[in-house]
């Protein structure tokens, strides 16, 4: 009876699979459908579909019905042996599934007279959610795995506790988390990982809600706010947001304290999804937010504190040195400090809806079309070793797609096939190994935000 | 691989929406509106201007807006709304939980509000599961600064200080009834200012100047008649249809002598050609209709089918006797009720039945007898959910609702019984259609036409 918190677990109704569902309402529908005939009676039954179910689920839709009428003792009959005609017609509205029985129960029909109108009845059936599709494509392979969904929009999920020896992911080849930390617009929420028949089935994690810690916004932020979230020490996390700057815990209890702050965010991943290790104190780059618009200055603070300027950009990867090399980039002349760390290239995805190809120095070398505003480096060991995965070039309003590129000589190839999202991509984040990403995209299907867990497979 | 220069997926901010209506809005209260375009247009500004305690995703399902979580009583009629903390009027002044509580006070039919700190609780008496679509949708239940419904007085343009001021995404900052409004991207909206700067809102287009403006680049949102919308996709103008959200109906006058022999009603509904007036009139938009509630609302359209009889039509005709001329009204500043009527007369002479098509004069809703034997009405059937669509047309077309009129079956036994009485007699459900501009990214509506411009932004604007 509580409604309108914006988190639901992920696989809403997690514990009733589609054909429990399909189950129940059949057995709601036979059940009102005898109450208009006999015990006993034979009758025809029809099956038709108008609404956006598959085959496979009318298949066991119409199996369920003939189960449960079965049980309700009716014989099934053909033509003239048949006592009354049933047609049953899968439709649906706005709010869900409508199963129809038309019933003509022709002793009735004769008993009284020859116009008697057949009886209707209906239940409303609730849609349960959608599957996630997997795509495969050549040369590269990129395999896609929920991690959780969630109604309100989610801005960074942090993997915990991916500790070697932790059950793997057979699809992913990599440890699962068993806690996530779910930054969203309100709060930030742990959730523990439970085992349910159905996420067994789908592969998709089932999480339970053990933690959540209110967000307070010391500031408005933009509409589109976007988030970073940091876990370093195994049990501390850093929150990024819109011009404020959260710290908080994990133990003993989950802990959250926001305050303003112009602090960079790192570009790094962290120890989003890492291994637990101590803290670490050369994070990667990191990049200065526009606390009330949905992108990044441009300026860029290096691990050493030296500040560089690049165009103001809504993502950006850097390369590592074989990439860099591989893209026909030449790596910086002279020696590097060990304590200085020069980034021989760089991928920009610019506020013009164009990504460019950068230098050591910041200055564009090529220029890339056909990307969306989100992008992310990967170290695979697959192709040329290093990938970016790139959205596409579509709006908010139509489905996304993921896809894999290689770069040589300064131009972009394409690695792989796209891999399809039911709605746009709002974040792509490196994970820690580097050899994975988080896709976080709101399914238009479902309106809800979902986290994906994407790695690339050699296809050989 | 598609290579769209400029296009990406991150919106960008800035810009002026540039928006043409057809309705010529006069009030912003949507309860004196004169018809159901300008009723609609009124909603659509109020969805823009106005928040709720909560609001509907495109699904229909509710969805937290000031209310940030709510729960009830085990009947269901007792609801507790957690507020949302934090939020501003478009004037600056926090937005307190006295004044959600001042603004809905008496709206919530039967029902009683109490605040309880910061949590507001709303007693409705009895059962009401259906109180959150109710909130979602009710006109009556947006939130709005002090003095609630009051419309600002022409020649107010230029003052916001006169204008109402709500907590929603734009502020209404220039009001030119029947002209113009522009409305600014409201800064501290609680759930991220808009992508665009503003919108301006011309009245009183007509579509074939829309359709014009769009093309010339001149307009970013059009609202477009069929014919012109048949257009703009033939030149491969995007343009977006919602579900349909209208009845085009015919509605016999209850005290007219004329046609109180139910076989004369039934004559004149068994002769129509729906579905001749589908494809000319509405150019293929929208669904010839047998029923009140359209097919994504109700599911059950097929048990309702609306079958031209012309030979029944012609029996009952003459089993009826001798009839007067019907005189077939209309509103005159509606297009296509006038077509409708006339193509009815066309269609009642073939059964011998003489329709003298009519415009109906200023006012006549509010009159119990319009002066005509029927009329051709569109009304608003939007839903989006069952429920509220049967609210809907209990108040435009008498429908009979009870406690349990938003289950599909239930529903169903109540139209069919509604239907057979022949008062009212389903012509067409139809959508929305809006030209889209090259400009418009992220175009956003709901299924039944909402406007989602808080979601929309410009391609080419500067961040």
């Amino acid at each position: 009876m509580v409604g309108g918190a914006g988190a639901l677990p992920a696989a809403p109704g997690a514990a009733r699979t589609a054909e429990d569902m399909w189950n129940e309402a059949a057995g709601s529908l036979s059940a009102k459908i005898m109450e208009h005939l006999n015990s006993g009676i034979a009758l025809a039954l029809a099956v038709k579909n108008t609404s956006s179910l598959g085959e496979e689920d009318v298949f066991k839709i119409r199996r369920a019905l003939r189960n449960q009428l079965r049980n309700q003792r009716v014989r099934f009959a053909t033509g003239k042996q048949a006592r009354a005609d049933v047609q049953v017609t899968l439709s649906e509205n706005s709010e869900g599934y409508v199963w129809i029985a038309e019933i003509r129960d022709h002793l009735a029909a004769s008993a009284t007279s020859d116009d008697v109108r057949d009886i209707v009845v209906m239940v409303p059936v609730e849609r349960p959610s959608v599957d996630d599709r997997h795509a495969t494509a050549e040369p590269l392979i990129i395999r896609k795995a929920r991690i959780y969904e969630q109604s309100s929009p989610i801005l960074d999920v942090a993997l915990l506790d991916n500790a070697p020896g932790a059950p793997e992911d057979p699809r992913a080849n990599e440890p699962v988390a068993r806690r996530i930390l779910v930054l969203g617009l309100d709060s930030v929420s742990l959730y523990e990982k439970t085992e349910t028949a159905e996420s067994a089935a789908k592969n998709a994690p089932h999480w339970r809600l053990a933690q959540t810690a209110a967000l307070t916004r010391v500031r408005a932020w933009p509409r589109d706010a976007r988030g970073r979230i940091i876990v370093h020490g195994g049990s501390l996390f850093d929150a990024y947001l819109p011009g404020t700057k959260c710290t908080g815990a994990l133990e003993p209890a989950l802990t959250l304290e926001c305050h303003e702050s112009d602090e960079p965010w790192p570009l790094s991943a962290g120890e989003r999804g890492a291994t637990p290790a101590p803290p670490l104190t050369q994070t990667g780059p990191a990049a200065y937010f526009t606390a009330d618009r949905n992108y990044f200055d441009g300026r860029i603070k290096l691990d050493e504190g030296r500040e560089v300027k690049a165009f103001p950009f809504v993502s950006l990867v850097v390369m590592p040195s074989k990439g860099a090399a591989h893209a026909g980039l030449p790596a910086p002349a002279g020696h590097v400090p060990p304590n200085v760390m020069d980034v021989p290239g760089w991928v920009l995805s610019g506020l013009d809806g164009r990504a460019q190809l950068l230098n050591s120095s910041l200055q564009p070398v090529a220029n890339v079309g056909g990307w969306g505003s989100q992008i992310v480096g990967l170290q695979t060991g697959c192709g040329a070793g290093w990938q970016v995965l790139a959205s596409q070039a579509r709006d908010l309003s139509q489905p996304d797609a993921v896809q894999a590129y290689e770069i040589a000589d300064r131009k972009p190839t394409p690695a792989s096939s796209p891999v399809e999202f039911a709605g746009p991509i709002m974040e792509l984040l490196p994970l820690a190994s580097g050899s994975q990403a988080l896709a976080i995209s709101r399914n238009l299907q479902t309106s809800t935000y979902e986290a994906f867990r994407l790695s690339i497979s050699c296809s050989d | 691989m598609i290579f769209t220069a400029g296009a990406a997926t991150r919106p960008r901010y800035g810009g002026t929406l540039r928006v043409e209506i057809q309705a010529k809005l006069s009030t912003l209260d949507a309860a004196d509106a004169l018809d159901v375009g300008e009723a609609e247009a009124a909603l659509q500004l109020y969805e823009l201007t106005y928040d709720r305690l909560v609001c509907l995703d495109a699904k229909g399902q509710p969805q937290p807006a000031l209310a940030l979580s709510w729960e009830h009583d085990g009947q269901a009629a007792k609801w507790r709304f957690k507020l949302r903390p934090g939020v501003k009027w478009q004037d600056g002044v926090p937005l307190t939980s006295g004044d959600v509580a001042a603004a809905l006070e008496g709206q919530l039919d039967g029902a009683s509000v109490h605040l309880m700190g910061e949590v507001l609780e709303i007693d409705a008496g009895h059962p009401a599961p259906g109180l959150l679509t109710t909130l979602a949708t009710d006109a009556n239940l947006t939130i709005r600064h002090s003095a609630r419904g009051t419309p600002p007085q022409t020649g107010l343009s230029g003052l916001p200080g006169a204008l109402p001021v709500g907590t929603g995404p734009f502020r209404l900052t220039i009001w030119e009834p029947g002209r113009r409004a522009v409305l600014q991207s409201n800064e501290d909206y609680w759930d991220g200012r808009p992508y665009v700067d503003s919108i301006e809102i011309q009245m009183g287009r007509a579509s074939r100047d829309e359709l014009l403006d769009l093309q010339l680049g001149k307009a970013d949102l059009v609202e477009l008649d069929p014919v012109e919308a048949r257009h703009a996709q033939q030149e491969g103008k995007q343009v977006w249809v919602s579900a349909p959200v209208e009845l085009l109906c015919l509605r016999f006058g209850p005290n007219r002598p004329a046609v109180q022999d139910r076989r004369i009603r039934l004559a004149v509904a068994d002769c129509i050609d729906r579905a001749a007036i589908q494809k000319v009139l509405l150019q293929n938009y929208g669904d010839v209709a047998g029923s009140i509630f359209p097919q994504w609302l109700s599911g059950y359209t097929f048990l309702l089918p609306a079958a031209m009889n012309l030979d029944q039509a012609r029996q009952l005709r003459g089993e009826a006797g001798a009839a007067p001329v019907l005189k077939i009204g209309y509103d005159p500043g509606d297009a296509l009720a006038r077509q409708t009527a006339e193509r009815v007369a066309v269609n009642a002479r073939d059964a011998a039945i003489t329709l003298q098509a009519a415009p109906l004069s200023n006012g006549w809703r509010q009159r119990s007898d319009p002066g005509v034997d029927l009329a051709v009405q569109r009304v608003r059937i939007g839903g989006p959910t069952l429920g509220r669509a049967v609210g809907e047309a209990a108040v435009s077309l008498g429908f009979p609702a009870n406690g349990e009129t938003g289950r599909p079956e239930q529903t169903y036994n109540a139209e069919k019984q509604f239907l057979d009485s022949l008062m009212v007699v389903p012509l067409i459900h139809i959508p929305e259609v809006f030209g889209v501009g090259p400009r418009v990214m992220d175009w956003s509506a709901t299924p039944w036409g909402s406007w989602r411009l808080e979601q929309v932004s410009l391609e080419g604007e500067k961040p």
